[in-house]
């Protein structure tokens, strides 16, 4: 017993007085031998440790002995953990770090897409951007315009023309699933708005070619928005500008695992068409009523139910003086209804999945005509549905690598009624399969190759298209990225009662080949990219309805975007090039169509004022000419003729304040400031010796706003959930 | 008998052991703490944020060591030029924040650094993270002073913080001077629990105050 407790006194002794002291030094590098500097290098366990100097040598002394761990720890590196054995004299440790997972240094597959987003960081916008944005008014599609590849001068039509393609040609999906009208009701010689305020999608991604299998029926453009999840805090929200007014509430729950939230809102332009001269005489001045309500439920630890429903009601008519001085008269009476229920959730680690389903349905009733006086009930009306479900799951292998698959079944119908024909409805079951996969070969080299299948009943006919795309990083900044795939979508419902009630034509097809440079560091980002596009089986009217259309785009596009360079100032630039012929519809030949300009050119800025917490921005979009038709024309010449080109000016200004604990914005807009003239096209009397342009309803337009948030006051929550 | 001396002899030894790592513990901290005052450059204080988290990782029950790592980053935040490293900052700073007010539950000191990293958040992108950073950076001051009404850099946080506020934000330099005025009461009375507890932030109290007043 007494020997144990000596040797055990002995130990103890032995700590202290044997103790020999090593000394570890050496250099910490990246694998290309660069020197780190700042990197913490230490004995596990032990206070022993140092600093790496500028060239990222180091040393330090240790009194510890043997076995032991040497750990090197550095912000944006992996750390590096080394059992050694010391045992006094100098021991050499030289270690190498590797850089930790960045998302900064993995390549995307930018080809053809734009995206915004605020929870990925290399993208080329962010969600506010999207409402900050002059010339958009606070309208999704209409900051998408300032993107090179969408048309800036279709202030007359309705939709997003990309590339040379018309406006049904561009497709918006919510959550994945297909939206059937994204914008308000149609009116001849307006631009739409979107239907959906842009606060409520996390991301958009605004494909102008080459996207991915799991989207179909858009032979253009894909506008792929991702609704948001739970939101940060119970809310109150209120609107109110010179057009109408809204209130809005939501609220979070205490575990912040369920939210509920609803707006309602009415507009009305009576007021602003009385104070500003409109050029077309209303029937009704513009007036909608809309409500929505949304609700989201977290299941379980990494799934998310998602609801989201909406209703609108709007009520617009007008006359117009055609060029013999007879009236034009048209009203249209919209009722919409919009739901989306979706869940996604991994399963396991390895697996994610996101079902989703949707119910829309479109109602307009039309009353138009030629007449000298009063509208006559030349009444029609249109209806249109759609009713789906959707399933992808994705699998992930590693960190980057995954496969996607998924199906999805549209029912969807289209009815015309007609007070001398009665009701014709279409009514179609399509349904697609996909599959797709993210290759990455290294964190620089992704392939994304899929394959989509679509089968629609009404036209008895299935079509398969393949995608793929390419994305090289060339070096930090930079990398290049190409795309191809072919696009097929039904043609358009209405060309069928437009033309007696012609037989339902086939699939028309786009073929796009897309390469693109990136380059984006911190605060700047540059793009270019060229691009062709070869469109066949499109459809013609003349006669019957066939599938003989055929066409081409190509063109090449800038993106300079700089938040860097001047203080307090975001702007970009954009330019788009576009050459385009397309034989289809009612065209006889080939020709440039009328929804396209050659040269389109978009200037945004922005620029904030922290001293008086004040941001001005303005938009300068610019188009050559568009084509319009000129009945006096030969039909060798069709289409040649050019209206002037377009110039638009739009400012805005908001001041951000806080009035009694509500975040306050006042916001004050214009859109074309120096009231240059537009002009979208011609309307020519029936004899083709008059005519009268068609023009915005006014040179200016106006808006002044202001828009509250009032944060529920949850203080200790919050507190509690911020970590 | 012999069994009663030897366990009574482990025990004292036992506590002989930990007295002295608690003295190791204690000349680890001092050591990191010495000159924190005078540090000029993010490299300085990146050194120190290494030794804090060297102490750190050898006693994972201790807040003090967490604390000041989450300082440093602060520190580094202010002074480092490099705007790429300013989000990286803000996540080391929170993430060994909340480590601190889990090893020690509403302390003052440590929501004083919290609201300072809300701050941080900030300015990282005040048109983005001000309408969520804002209010909260505000809350938490709030419970610090509330947690310890005596603590000299709960009130230099808050006044700095309202004396930088644009007025419509709830700011005022008037307000603000005076604060950083009671912190500086404050910190002249002010006596930390031991040579390792929160003791910075009265130079660099006086600092803005002087700048406040000359304007």
């Amino acid at each position: 017993m007494k020997k144990q407790l000596l040797l055990c006194l002995c130990c103890v002794g032995a700590l202290s007085a044997f103790a020999q002291t090593t000394l570890i030094k050496g250099r910490v590098t990246d694998p290309s031998k660069n020197g780190l500097p700042g990197a913490n290098i230490f004995l596990r366990d032990t206070y022993d440790g140092a600093t790496s100097d500028a060239e990222g040598n180091f040393q330090f002394e240790t009194e510890e002995s043997g076995a032991q761990i040497l750990q090197v720890t550095f912000l944006g590196f992996d750390s590096l953990v080394q059992q050694v054995t010391l045992s006094g004299g100098t021991f050499a440790f030289n270690p190498v770090l590797r850089e930790a997972f960045n998302e900064l240094k993995v390549v995307v597959i930018s080809a053809g897409a734009f995206e915004a987003s605020d929870e990925k960081k290399v993208t080329v916008l962010k969600p506010l951007d999207i409402v900050t944005t002059a010339s958009a008014g606070g309208d999704t599609y209409g900051a998408l315009k300032t993107l090179p590849g969408a048309q800036v001068s279709t202030g007359d039509q309705e939709g997003l023309f990309v590339r040379g393609g018309s406006g049904t040609e561009a497709q918006t999906f919510i959550d994945g699933m297909l939206v059937r009208n994204p914008f308000f009701a149609n009116t001849p010689d307006f631009a739409s708005r979107g239907r959906f305020n842009p606060f409520l999608f996390k991301g958009t991604v605004f494909s102008t070619g080459g996207y991915s299998a799991q989207y179909g029926q858009g032979m253009s453009s894909a506008l792929i928005l991702d609704s948001q999840d739970l939101p940060e805090r119970s809310a109150g929200t209120l609107a109110l500008s010179c057009v109408g007014l809204g209130f809005g509430q939501q609220k979070l729950w205490k575990d912040k695992g369920r939210a509920i939230g609803g707006n309602v809102n009415y507009s009305n332009l009576a007021p602003y068409f009385w104070l500003v001269k409109q050029t077309p005489e209303f029937t009704h001045k513009p007036e909608s009523v809309g409500t929505e309500a949304f609700f989201r439920q977290q299941t379980g630890k990494t799934g998310l139910l998602k609801f989201y429903g909406y209703y609108n009601y709007s009520n617009v008519g007008f006359n117009t003086v055609a060029p013999d001085g007879s009236k034009f008269g048209f009203a249209v009476k919209n009722q919409n209804v919009y739901t989306n229920l979706s869940w996604s959730g991994l399963l396991g680690e390895q697996w994610k999945l996101k079902l989703g389903s949707s119910y829309a349905r479109d109602w307009n009733n039309i009353r138009s005509s030629y007449n000298t006086g009063a509208i006559l009930p030349d009444t029609f009306r249109l209806y249109n549905s759609l009713a789906q479900v959707r399933a992808v799951a994705t699998r992930f292998f590693g960190r980057l690598t995954s496969l996607r698959f998924g199906a999805e079944y549209q029912y969807s119908t289209d009815a015309f009624d007609n007070q001398y024909f009665g009701v014709s409805t279409l009514r179609d079951n399509y349904s697609a399969a996909f599959a797709e996969t993210d290759l990455y070969v290294t964190t620089k080299l992704v392939a994304r190759l899929g394959l989509r299948a679509e089968h629609s009943s009404l036209l008895d006919a299935g079509r398969l298209s393949p995608r793929a795309s390419l994305a090289y990083k060339l070096g930090d900044a930079d990398q290049v990225s190409f795309a191809w795939g072919h696009f097929y979508q039904k043609g358009d419902s209405l060309l069928r009662w437009q033309n007696q009630y012609a037989a339902v034509p086939g699939f028309q097809r786009a073929e796009h080949f897309i390469l693109n440079y990136q380059y984006i560091l911190a605060d700047r980002t540059f793009r270019v990219e060229g691009f062709y596009k070869k469109y066949d089986q499109l459809v013609t009217t003349l006669g019957s309805l066939q599938n003989d259309g055929s066409g081409y785009a190509q063109g090449l596009e800038l993106f300079f975007r700089d938040k860097k360079s001047l203080k307090n100032t975001d702007f970009w630039v954009s330019y788009s090039w576009l050459d385009t012929k397309r034989k289809f519809q009612w065209y006889p030949l080939e020709a440039q169509p009328t929804f396209a300009a050659n040269h389109v050119a978009s200037l945004v800025a922005k620029h904030y004022f922290p001293k008086i917490r004040t941001s001005f921005g303005f938009t300068y979009n610019y188009a050559t000419g568009r084509p319009y038709f000129n009945p006096n024309q030969p039909e060798a010449a069709f289409l040649t003729d050019r209206t002037p080109d377009y110039h638009n000016l739009s400012l805005n200004a908001s001041y951000l304040t806080m009035i009694r604990g509500a975040f306050t914005v006042f916001v004050l807009g214009v859109s074309n400031a120096l009231g240059q003239e537009q002009i979208f096209g011609y309307r020519y009397s029936p004899d083709g010796a008059m005519r009268t342009a068609i023009s915005p309803a006014a040179k200016r337009f106006v808006f002044v706003g202001a828009f509250m948030s009032w944060g529920i006051d949850r203080r200790q929550e919050v507190l509690d959930n911020q970590n | 008998m012999k069994k009663g001396l030897l366990s009574l002899l482990f025990l004292s030894l036992a506590l002989a052991v930990s007295a002295q790592a608690n003295d190791k513990f204690v000349k680890a901290m001092e050591k990191a703490l010495a000159g924190l005052d005078s540090m000029k450059t993010p490299e300085q204080w990146l050194a120190k944020s290494n030794m804090f988290e060297r102490i750190a990782q050898k006693e994972p029950g201790e807040w003090l060591p967490v604390y000041y790592v989450g300082l440093c980053q602060s520190m580094i935040f202010n002074l480092d030029q490099d705007v790429s490293k300013h989000e990286p900052l803000c996540d080391k700073a929170d993430k060994f924040l909340a480590l601190a007010d889990s090893l020690n539950p509403n302390n003052s000191e440590v929501y004083v650094l919290r609201s300072m990293a809300a701050g941080m958040r900030i300015r990282l992108n005040p048109m983005v993270n001000g309408q969520k950073y804002g209010p909260l950076s505000g809350m938490l001051i709030d419970k610090a002073l509330q947690l310890d009404p005596e603590n000299p850099r709960a009130y230099m946080q808050k006044g700095i913080g309202i004396y930088f506020t644009p007025p419509q934000w709830g700011g005022s330099p008037e307000k603000g001077k005076e604060l950083m005025e009671t912190a500086a009461q404050k910190f002249d009375t002010f006596k930390p629990a031991s040579s390792i507890h929160p003791a910075w932030g009265k130079s660099a109290n006086a600092y803005i105050l002087d700048m406040a007043k000359g304007k």
